[in-house]
């Protein structure tokens, strides 16, 4: 979601929501995937820093952050992410869809069905498959190399993202 | 075969009758009368032919023709004319006199009192007497040796057989019920008003548009289309309006201009004449005193005798009607041969004492006498059996039925002239001596004014409007009056609305037909009607909207809905309105209340230290004393106000929590699963549209797979449903046509 519900709890419990005990090691690497464990050890009382009701005190990008450690704490079988990363920089986003690709695709045993939707296409580059929504039709399905080869509607959306002049 | 033509002539010119007239043939032997059949003179005249049948013996028979009026007025008025049928017999009959009957309309309706003029002609032998009989149960008792013509009510059921037992052995025949209409007139009663009455004992489909047509001379001078809608209808014709006295005609037609029923009307003078009477021996003799001069007519006169009870209240005129006769004018006259006239058999002006008017309508006019039986002067505790007769020197008329079960009974109306005494019986189950009190008051009348009055058509003035009236075509003149019902909507038996402040339930046995803003008028406060130029509106104050069988209505565009298509209304306040306001008025009513109190009591003591002061009861220190520790008591106290009012506007707060808390769970518990070992999600001719009216559809019959174990991404343009697609998987949404599947097993 593009928004979620940042509770006025501990930093821990906004991660590991509706559990009575919290495995700590499922902590530490969900906020390491979310890449806010940097921020989270910056602070005095780390995993315990109370946040303010609805997220007051850390900022939009910090609340993403949390929001997708929540979720991979959480360990689905499906996953939908919604411009999960829209307020994230480059670099922060960067390195989260790095670590988010390794978790859908680690845990072979477990199948992850992932559903990702994004307008800053770099997050969806390496996708298994694009579906293109237009007026709520699917007018185009394949991969990134595959839609760019065939220059419809994503090759369109890639080009005037990247505005790189052709 | 029988060919006939009649044509009317008037009896004092002789010239041509151009009246439509109708006219009775009867052919009767010297016993009895083998048929009749009524005749409409149009424009005075009319031929045809009969068949006479084979069934008829041989012998002497005669044709008599005759008018309502003149079949009460004498043989001598009727026209009559002797036939020989020719056969191997010739029976004569036995008995030296005949006894006919004229049902009104001229059939005997059952189910509904008919008036029944028996005529008696021939040479009776003494005590001589004739019974009807009703299936055997004896109804009627009359006197054939003293007089000529008697009246009586019969009231036939359906499939009951009357009969006319002679004491001779003779029976007479009796016309046998069928169904039809009958019309009564009341041309007395009301001085401004001529009150014709239509009984019909017709089903409500059987019932067909009728037409009542009154003349006067040639000429037609009422005319009413009539639907009937019940059983008995009642019109009233303005004297003033119909603007003739004397003699008219009224006719009963029906859409094809076959006559129903006649009767000639007789509309008295307005002016008053005095007479005196002088009784000698068996005559009575009649004098006109006033006004002097001659009567401003010649011919016929009825004369109708009542006798003035001076009334109690001044409203009420009271008479007692003793007896009705027509006679030669003359300035005086003997009267020997009491004749009736038929309209004067209906002026029994007596005073209601019948409080149940619905009852008085099926009542004929005629005497009703109720009281009450007692067992040794205490009230019955179970229905006695009540026989006796009412008779006069003439007739015999039986009655019999049930007391209720304290004792009290009315008899069936019954009609007599003069002096005539009752004689009942009362016996019970156990043999009791059971004694019977008639009610003092005076025999019944029905009121009539409760009567349903059918709009009046305007005068026809002229004969060529007659006759262009009788022209006209069955669907132009006829109206059909019946409402039309709209076919009743299917019912929604849905609950009642949720936070339905009131809802109406609709009885539909008793407001079959009820106008939807009369059931709302009814049963909610808070309605405004306005008339304007017409138009009712109705408004609802205070209230949120109105819900017709589960849905929202605007519903005074619905005013004109019948009830029936309706089971119920729920009546939702303004949520606001229904918070605030009750929270509003309480809280209002309490400070007001407790600041009266409050600040009473500070007057109070202040006026009464200030008293103490100067009476030098009590020191200015103390007084101020006073003061200071009572309004220190102050504050505690409004405390307490203050804890009541909380918990008074949380006790509302939580009456509405607890409506949200009363609403169906959205997901049921139940609809949690386990997931299916296949996880691929597969969009299935999806369809998608926000709520609310004019949205454009967000998906139309999508179709997409996301495999299991994949990473999908879904990009697209601002707008393009991305995030929907989301929600729907989220079922945040449910689509609305369509199919998400989880694997195989359906999402929703």
């Amino acid at each position: 979601m593009q928004e979620g519900f940042v509770f006025s709890d501990t930093i821990a419990r906004n991660i590991a929501v509706g559990v009575t005990e919290i495995d700590r090691e499922k902590l530490y690497d969900a906020a390491k995937v979310a890449n806010i464990l940097e921020f989270i050890e910056s602070l005095p009382l780390g995993f315990h820093t109370k946040i303010g009701a609805e997220g007051n005190g850390i900022s939009q990008g910090q609340k993403q952050r949390l929001l997708i450690a929540r979720a991979v704490y959480k360990d689905p079988p499906y996953l939908f992410l919604d411009e999960a990363t829209n307020a994230l920089d480059a670099s922060n986003e960067a390195v989260i869809v790095e670590n988010i690709e390794t978790f859908y695709r680690t845990n072979t045993d477990k199948p992850r069905t992932v559903v990702v939707v994004a307008h800053r296409l770099s997050t969806v580059k390496n996708a298994d498959q694009i579906m293109v929504l237009s007026k709520g039709q699917v007018v185009e399905i394949g991969t990134h190399s595959e839609l760019t080869l065939q220059r419809g509607t994503y090759y369109e959306l890639v080009k005037n993202q990247l505005k790189l002049g052709n | 075969m029988m060919y006939f033509f009649c044509a009317a002539t008037r009896s004092l010119t002789e010239r041509a009758c151009k009246q439509s007239r109708v006219l009775y043939v009867v052919l009767r032997n010297k016993t009895q009368a083998f048929f009749m059949h009524k005749i409409l003179l149009q424009q005075g005249t009319e031929s045809g032919h009969y068949v006479v049948p084979d069934s008829l013996a041989a012998g002497v028979y005669q044709i008599i023709v005759y008018t309502n009026l003149t079949r009460n007025a004498g043989e001598a008025f009727m026209f009559r004319q002797n036939i020989r049928i020719m056969g191997e017999q010739v029976a004569e009959s036995p008995s030296p006199f005949s006894v006919l009957f004229y049902p009104e309309s001229g059939v005997l309706l059952s189910g509904v009192n008919n008036r029944v003029v028996a005529r008696i002609s021939g040479e009776m032998p003494p005590n001589t007497t004739g019974r009807l009989f009703q299936n055997d149960s004896l109804l009627l008792e009359l006197r054939l040796d003293t007089i000529a013509v008697q009246t009586f009510f019969v009231k036939p059921s359906e499939k009951s057989k009357l009969d006319f037992r002679i004491s001779d052995g003779q029976k007479l025949p009796f016309p046998a019920p069928v169904q039809g209409y009958t019309m009564q007139v009341d041309a007395l009663n009301d001085p401004n008003h001529v009150v014709v009455r239509l009984l019909n004992n017709l089903p409500q489909t059987a019932r067909k548009p009728l037409r009542l047509l009154a003349y006067a001379a040639d000429l037609a001078i009422f005319e009413a289309e009539i639907t009937p809608q019940r059983n008995l209808i009642t019109i009233r014709m303005s004297r003033q309006e119909l603007g003739v006295e004397g003699q008219i005609e009224l006719l009963l037609l029906n859409e094809t201009h076959h006559v129903l029923a006649a009767r000639p009307v007789y509309l008295p003078h307005t002016g008053i004449y005095t007479s005196q009477l002088q009784f000698q021996n068996d005559s009575l003799k009649v004098q006109i005193v006033s006004p002097p001069q001659a009567l401003p007519f010649e011919g016929r006169l009825a004369v109708c005798l009542r006798y003035f009870d001076p009334p109690a209240e001044p409203q009420i005129n009271r008479y007692l009607f003793i007896g009705a006769f027509i006679a030669d004018v003359s300035p005086s006259f003997d009267l020997t041969q009491p004749k009736i006239i038929d309209q004067l058999l209906m002026a029994t002006p007596l005073p209601s004492n019948l409080k149940k008017t619905a009852k008085a309508l099926e009542l004929e006019a005629g005497f009703v006498f109720s009281g009450r039986v007692s067992s040794n002067h205490k009230p019955l505790t179970m229905p006695a059996q009540l026989t006796g007769f009412i008779q006069n020197d003439s007739a015999k008329v039986l009655f019999s039925g049930k007391t209720n079960d304290r004792g009290h009974f009315t008899t069936k109306p019954m009609q007599f002239y003069g002096k005539a005494s009752l004689v009942a019986k009362a016996t019970a189950a156990n043999n009791k001596l059971l004694t019977i009190d008639f009610d003092k008051s005076d025999p019944f009348l029905p009121a009539w004014r409760e009567a349903f009055v059918p709009p009046l058509k305007p005068l026809l003035k002229s004969q060529a409007d007659v006759a262009a009236f009788l022209n006209k075509r069955k669907s132009q003149t006829l109206k059909e009056v019946v409402i039309k019902r709209k076919k009743a909507a299917p019912r929604d038996i849905r609950k009642p609305y949720l936070f339905a402040d009131a809802t109406i339930k609709i009885n539909h046995e008793r407001m079959g037909g009820q106008r939807l803003f009369e059931i709302l008028q009814g049963k909610l406060g808070g309605i405004l009607v306005d008339e304007d130029r017409g138009v009712t509106n109705l408004r609802l104050r205070g209230y949120m909207g109105v819900f017709m069988n589960g849905t929202p209505s605007t519903w005074h565009n619905e005013r004109y809905i019948l009830a029936n298509e309706i089971a119920s209304i729920d009546v939702l306040m303004d949520p606001a309105l229904a918070l605030g306001m009750r929270g509003l008025s309480v809280s209002q009513w309490q400070q007001a209340g407790a600041l009266l109190i409050n600040e009473g009591k500070s007057i109070f003591i202040t006026f009464l230290s200030a008293q103490a002061v100067i009476n030098g009861q009590l020191t200015l220190g103390g007084m101020l004393a006073v003061q200071y520790i009572i309004g220190q008591v102050n504050s505690p106290i409004e405390q307490l106000i203050g804890l009541l009012q909380s918990g008074q506007d949380a006790k509302i707060s939580l009456e509405r929590l607890n409506e949200v808390y009363e609403l169906e769970e959205e997901e049921q518990p139940e609809a949690t699963r386990k997931l299916p070992s296949k996880k691929h999600i597969y969009f299935k001719n999806v369809t998608f549209t926000y709520r609310g009216a004019g949205n454009e559809p967000i998906f139309q019959d999508l179709n997409l797979f996301i495999p299991e174990g994949k990473v999908t991404a879904i990009v697209g343009t601002s707008g393009s449903g991305k995030t929907t697609l989301l929600k729907l998987l989220l079922r945040f949404y449910d689509p609305i046509q369509g199919q998400i599947r989880v694997g195989d097993t359906p999402l929703a």
